[in-house]
């Protein structure tokens, strides 16, 4: 029991970035994404004799944490009209994204290090400033001397050019596949 | 520079994917120049893609702009992960996680007043009730947890929906926001317990980061501060008047060590509210302030049972334009519980303040600058002679 408690935790471990990755794809919530989170570690615990071992981990898992997610958003009356149709889409890539090599979650993702990389300056430092030195917009805004529209929709910008960037490399699938 | 994907970074254009090619120095956006508070689409500090398409009636035309937006929410999401302090988040969550699994197999759940949820358990998983209560929900300091704040979002929510102006349902959601995504901002704070005497008393500032770092400086009144504690994202830390400082993981290191004990956390503002848990019925009274501030009470339902150590009432104030909150205090009445008693007590502290009633506390916004990161790591606070306890 101890060691399948102990291999179950180092699996789990192995696919937590990328499972909160997909979460957060699909809720900005802290608290929604924690606990979808947590809940979807105890249910795939409570599950994992079911799992067919013969198949991949990580979309199961996925498929637990989508199942999660959505009890704590119907729950609150937080469910959006599509949203279940939308995760599909963001599930089909998260299967892509399976596909690429590497032990740890910056290796898995390199190739958005190298989009990150190319991107230009401005769009860059705002990416920078938000995601990585975790400022918010507002102050974001100040520093890169932006009023905050327009810091917003630099990062969207930027977000998006990353997106044609991983699609170009194949990493997203391209659109309507 | 490699300058690819040229057709997003020359012009001012947006590529009109789901944002309705609104220029980049535009803010009209239709009108609306936020995204719609919500559960999901409030992470303004990261100007996360607006997810109010999924709201629209389903339609072929803008299949292309669902894709669209799969493809930004797919990047928003690895870069979230990507952050440098995501990484001992993730650990965090995966220890807790598998913590709450318990050896017997029989999964529990807190308490809760929220409906229950309304749809088929995952596909995979043989239903099955989930009752009682995990290790992580049996201690004060475990009070704090995302679930339990998402109760009292709902609570927030579902009582002001009754009570107040469609104004105030869409501003609590974004206070709660802006308390975990506004930048670092310092408060002066003061606590009270019971019993006269400046033993009483503690007063200092609170330094809150972002990841949940913070650092609090405490001491009798008009007195530097005594004992120095803190989060830098990876670490909790005490130095304490003398002897060692106290290094840990585990954030039960402030409830053992702590100057307050348990009542630490009660020192980040959003923490103290989120602790606003089942035991509350929380009632918000909006007001708009002649300085522009919007003010929020919250209240505990004398006639149910509190969880120890939680206030009474709560009030607060935040900002209208960025919802920070400026202005916050916490009571106790005489009759509420006494905080849970101490665990191991060998750090050194101050006289008095130990095993009282929490009476106030009240925190005020002050116009100091931000903290810097290297501020929330205990190496700033101490002599660099000093030893080290790791535990």
């Amino acid at each position: 029991m101890s060691s399948d408690r102990t291999a179950f935790e180092i699996l789990i471990r192995e696919h937590a970035g990328m499972l909160t990755a997909y979460l957060r794809s699909l809720c900005d919530s802290n608290d929604i994404v924690e606990e979808a989170f947590q809940q979807a570690v105890i249910d795939s615990w409570k599950a994992l004799e079911t799992f067919d071992r013969t198949r991949p981990f990580a979309p199961w898992l996925r498929g637990i944490a989508r199942n999660r997610l959505l009890v704590l958003l119907r729950a609150r009356g937080r469910l959006r009209k599509r949203l279940e149709n939308f995760e599909q889409l963001v599930a089909a890539r998260f299967t892509r994204l399976d596909r690429l090599s590497g032990d740890t979650l910056p290796e898995r993702v390199a190739a958005l290090q190298e989009c990150l990389a190319a991107l230009p300056e401005g769009q860059r430092a705002a990416i920078d400033l938000v995601y990585v030195r975790e400022q918010d917009t507002h102050t974001a805004a100040k520093v890169l001397g932006l009023d905050w529209e327009t810091l917003r929709k630099r990062v969207q910008r930027a977000r998006q050019a990353l997106a044609d960037c991983l699609r170009n490399k194949g990493i997203l699938a391209e659109a309507g596949t | 520079m490699n300058h690819e994907n040229g057709n997003h970074e020359n012009g001012n254009h947006e590529n009109g994917n789901h944002e309705n090619g609104n220029h980049e120095h535009g803010s009209h956006e239709h009108g609306r120049t936020l995204p719609k508070p919500d559960d999901c689409t409030t992470d303004l500090a990261h100007a996360a893609p607006d997810f109010s398409i999924l709201d629209a009636e389903p339609g072929a035309a803008d299949q292309r702009a669902l894709e669209a937006l799969a493809d930004e929410r797919v990047v928003h999401g690895l870069l979230r992960v990507l952050a440098p302090g995501e990484a001992a988040a993730i650990e965090r969550r995966v220890v807790e996680a598998v913590i709450a699994i318990p050896i017997d197999g029989s999964i529990s759940k807190p308490r809760a007043r929220v409906a229950p949820a309304q749809v088929a358990p995952a596909r995979v998983i043989p239903a099955r009730v989930i009752q009682g209560r995990t290790a992580r929900h049996r201690a004060w300091l475990a009070s704090m947890v995302p679930a339990l704040a998402l109760v009292v979002i709902s609570l927030f929510l579902a009582r002001i929906a009754t009570t107040t102006t469609p104004v105030a349902i869409a501003d609590l959601p974004s206070v709660l926001e802006g308390m975990n995504k506004a930048g670092p901002r310092r408060y002066s704070v003061s606590i009270e317990r019971d019993g006269t005497g400046p033993g009483a008393m503690r007063e200092g500032t609170v330094d809150i980061g972002p990841g949940g770092r913070f650092v609090a400086r405490l001491g009798l009144p008009n007195r530097a501060p005594a004992q120095i504690s803190g989060f830098d994202g990876e670490r909790y830390w005490i130095v304490p008047p003398q002897g060692p400082v106290w290094i840990s993981r585990s954030r039960e290191l402030l409830a053992r060590r702590g100057e307050l004990r348990d009542s630490t956390e009660m020192l980040i503002v959003g923490r103290l509210l989120r602790k606003l848990e089942s035991g509350y019925d929380v009632s918000i009274d909006p007001v708009r302030q002649e300085d522009g501030t919007l003010r929020f009470t919250a209240r505990r339902n004398p006639e149910i049972s509190g969880r120890r150590g939680e206030p009474t009432l709560v009030v607060f104030e935040a900002r209208e334009n960025d919802r920070v909150v400026t202005r916050l205090e916490a009571t106790w009445t005489s009759k509420a519980p006494t905080p849970a008693p101490a665990l191991a007590d060998e750090s050194p502290r101050l006289p008095g303040l130990a095993g009282r009633r929490p009476k106030r506390l009240a925190f005020t916004l002050l116009e100091s600058p931000a903290p810097s990161g290297a501020w929330f790591r205990p190496e700033t606070h101490i002599d660099p002679d000093r030893a080290f306890v790791t535990e």
